[in-house]
């Protein structure tokens, strides 16, 4: 075996995959659902250090990966408790006031590739909000509706989705799909070594049982620890709290008051004094949490906000705390070691962001591996540079919910809008955005993680004015008027089409999905 | 709404049965479960398909009537025009339960009435032959789902199931978009190998299967249909 590699050294044969959470699972079925039976793909985890079990939300991107990797919908519903996402719930962010909410839904505006509607609706809103007025989706949202019926096959729908999920059970469910399914081998045990050769690259990991593990190319999934990249190749964190505040997290399961209570369809974020809430509802409990700036607030006024919003069941609840860190590495791949996931490092959880960018870095790690080390560098160097761009949109993204906040109750708010807090990229977006709506033009990437539509959402969303030129032309207009008024027939359509979340996913425990 | 009464021939002596489309509002659909049984019969008259069933997700047997939603055209004055009407049709108002075979008939059907139609009784307190009739659908009925279920599921252990899009342009240039619906995948029959054929053949799905690829010929009356009534009405 040994001497089969030497022969033609240089050619990437074995991959080891270091961490075993969300993102070392998702890293190795990616993978090996395209290598699994051509390369060796070993994935090591520590029995002692616990995965950091939160991150529950996700992007339609999941709905891909899952399929790609051939997971049974009905079997991830069913054994991660999944339930549908269709957009993400904004409440109090403006103003603060008790009515104040806004939709960032999932799908995009109605006939959004050939007619923008931003323009049409900032003249003339009717008196709609923004994403009332273009996207069915949440109407779906309000009345607590699954955006498919039992009839349509697993992962096709009415309406986009992504998932809720008890990151647990997902990483239980992986594991059980990765070494059975896709020849993925499974390592249980603690690194304590990490030997480099001469040139830098990572020659070996060795584990407190005194094991040997090499590969060709290693995956850093380490989580927050970084055991790789950070500890071991010494790759700076490029801090980003004097952007984002948030540097704690406290979470809560809270248990349904009862078999009624609806599962809500979407994620809730609740914006508080000095942070938010997240709510994320699955079939058998909802996870609460609450991020906080601790330079704003202290953990028991943070712990108080939480208890509020739980309710009085708070008190039998036990409440996780969890440090984070905003910011990322200035580098995720370096030598033969790529990051993935916290390793690579973490933002506040606003936009279920770190999940899709796991999945995004494990496609490009499948699409582009190199097939020899002498071509890495190359590869290396095109994916620091793809992710630094993404990292920076999504900070942009991240900060303009903040931005575009009209609350001035607290510092936490106040000196979330102080212009030294704001990145350049962004001031000149919203420069631009005074005058013109994002549209596709906008965005330079072509696999952008944002799209110009989530921008729309969230800035007419928060009743950002831009002021949009009055030369419009009459084909147009009726093109606009034609779009709006589909989107209701579809929206009636919809409400009468389908059915409630909570039913549809007993009926899916019940009865299963059909793949066609 | 329905209401259902044990039938008892002390209680529905005078209960006469009048077939009369017009005034059924259950018949007033786009498609009809049918049985395995009735496959031959039902594919001589309507395209075929599988649908799933919206409570439980699972694949039935269907005829198609029409096009929009609530539109059977195989109704014409009053009578349904067709050489067989679907079992689950035709035993109405009646209805037997699986697990202890007694009839029941819905009193609130339309054409439950003491004036016109078939009776249920002879005067002897016996089943009218009509009623005897209904009975022996009934019966089929109760065979026949499982047996439906069966053959279902013979066909997608094969993998022969393809989901189909029915887009028909009618001639006042309207046109229909039909989703859902799913039929034979005829490459799949193709692909088996001697053995699974021969077993196909012998359980009776394989003839299932071309009856219900045979059927969607049909589709062309039905838009035939559809045309003839767009043409009186303009
Ligand atoms: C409060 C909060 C909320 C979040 N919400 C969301 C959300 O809604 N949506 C979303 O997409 N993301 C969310 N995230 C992010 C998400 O949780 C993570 O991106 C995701 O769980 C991936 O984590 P990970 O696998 O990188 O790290 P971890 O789960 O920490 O896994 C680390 C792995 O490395 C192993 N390991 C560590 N050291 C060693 C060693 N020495 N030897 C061997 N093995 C070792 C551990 O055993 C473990 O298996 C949230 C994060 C936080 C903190």
């Amino acid at each position: 075996m040994k001497d089969n590699l030497m022969s033609d050294s240089g050619k990437i044969r074995s991959i080891l995959i270091v961490g075993g959470g969300s993102a070392g699972w998702l890293t190795a079925g990616i993978l090996a659902a395209r290598y699994g039976q051509t390369m060796d793909i070993t994935l090591i985890e520590s029995p002692d250090v616990k995965i950091i079990g939160v991150g529950e939300g996700t992007w339609p991107t999941m709905k891909s990966t899952l399929k790609e990797m051939g997971v049974s919908e009905t079997d991830f519903f069913r054994e991660c408790d999944a339930s549908f996402k269709q957009g993400a719930k904004f409440a109090k962010w403006v103003t603060g006031a008790e009515d104040d909410y806004y939709y960032h839904p999932l799908m995009l505006p109605q006939d959004f590739t050939q007619t923008n509607l931003a323009p049409h609706w900032l003249q003339d809103s009717g008196g709609r909000s923004f994403s009332e007025s273009v996207c069915f989706q949440e109407a779906l949202c309000e009345h607590a509706l699954a955006p498919k019926t039992l009839a349509m096959p697993e992962y096709n729908a009415a309406a986009n989705y992504a998932y809720h999920l008890n990151a647990g059970k997902f990483t239980t469910f992986l594991t059980k799909h990765c070494t059975e399914k896709l020849n993925v081998k499974h390592v249980l045990a603690t690194i304590h070594d990490v030997k480099q050769r001469e040139n830098g690259d990572i020659d070996y990991v060795v584990t407190t049982a005194n094991d040997h593990l090499s590969a060709d190319l290693f995956i850093d999934c380490t989580g927050m620890a970084s055991l790789l990249l950070g500890n071991t190749l010494g790759v700076e964190f490029i801090d980003k709290s004097d952007v984002l505040f948030i540097d704690s997290a406290m979470a809560v399961q809270k248990p349904y008051d009862s078999e009624e209570e609806p599962i809500l369809p979407y994620t809730v974020s609740t914006a508080q004094d000095a942070g938010w809430i997240w709510d994320i509802g699955l079939t058998s409990r909802r996870g609460i949490g609450h991020v906080y700036s601790s330079r704003h607030t202290t953990d028991e006024q943070a712990e108080l906000a939480l208890a509020t919003y739980v309710g009085p069941r708070f008190k039998d609840l036990s409440v996780k705390k969890i440090p984070i860190r905003s910011g990322h590495r200035k580098e995720f791949w370096k030598n033969n070691c790529v990051a993935i996931g916290l390793a690579g490092g973490f933002l506040e959880p606003l936009e279920a962001s770190a999940l899709m960018l796991i999945e995004l870095s494990a496609r490009f790690v499948r699409d582009q591996l190199p097939e020899t080390t002498s071509t890495m560098p190359i590869i290396a160097k095109r994916f620091n540079e793809t992710l630094t761009y993404h990292w920076g949109r999504i900070i942009d993204f991240l900060k303009l919910h903040y931005v575009l906040s009209k609350r001035d109750d607290t510092a936490f708010w106040r000196d979330n809008r102080d212009a030294v807090t704001v990145p350049e990229s962004l001031t000149e977006l919203l420069r631009l955005w005074e005058f013109h709506t994002p549209y596709r033009q906008d965005f330079s990437h072509k696999e952008e993680v944002f799209p110009a539509a989530s921008y729309q959402y969230v800035l007419y969303g928060m009743g950002f004015k831009t002021q949009v030129s009055s030369r419009v032309d009459n084909s147009h207009a009726r093109a606009c008027e034609r779009a709006v008024q589909e989107n209701e027939k579809i929206m009636d359509k919809a409400l009468t089409l389908l059915p409630d979340n909570r039913q549809l996913l007993r009926k899916i425990h019940e009865y299963g999905m059909s793949s066609i | 709404m329905k209401n259902f009464e044990a039938l008892s021939p002390s209680k529905h002596r005078d209960v006469r049965i009048m077939v009369d489309y017009i005034d059924q509002p259950d018949a007033q659909t786009n498609s009809v479960p049918i049985l395995v049984s009735e496959l031959l019969l039902c594919g001589a008259n309507y395209p075929l398909f599988l649908i799933k069933n919206s409570d439980n997700g699972e694949f039935m047997c269907c005829a198609l009537l029409g096009f929009a939603e609530n539109e059977n055209l195989f109704l014409h004055d009053g009578q349904w025009s067709a050489t067989h009407i679907p079992l689950t049709f035709s035993r109405k108002p009646f209805h037997m339960t699986q697990e202890s075979n007694l009839v029941y008939i819905d009193i609130d059907n339309p054409w439950v009435n003491r004036d016109r139609g078939e009776r249920l009784f002879l005067d002897n307190g016996e089943f009218a032959p009509y009623m005897t009739e209904v009975i022996r659908k009934l019966e089929r009925i109760a065979i026949g789902m499982d047996e439906t279920q069966a053959f279902i599921r013979v066909l997608a252990k094969h993998d022969l199931i393809e989901p189909v899009k029915l887009d028909v342009t009618f001639d006042n240039d309207l046109s229909e978009k039909l989703n859902g619906l799913y039929t034979i995948k005829k490459q799949g029959i193709s692909d088996l190998s001697n053995t699974e054929l021969q077993q196909l053949h012998q359980t009776g799905a394989l003839e299932g299967a071309y009856i219900m690829l045979h059927s969607l010929e049909n589709v062309k009356a039905l838009a035939k249909l559809k045309n003839k009534r767009l043409r009186v009405s303009i």
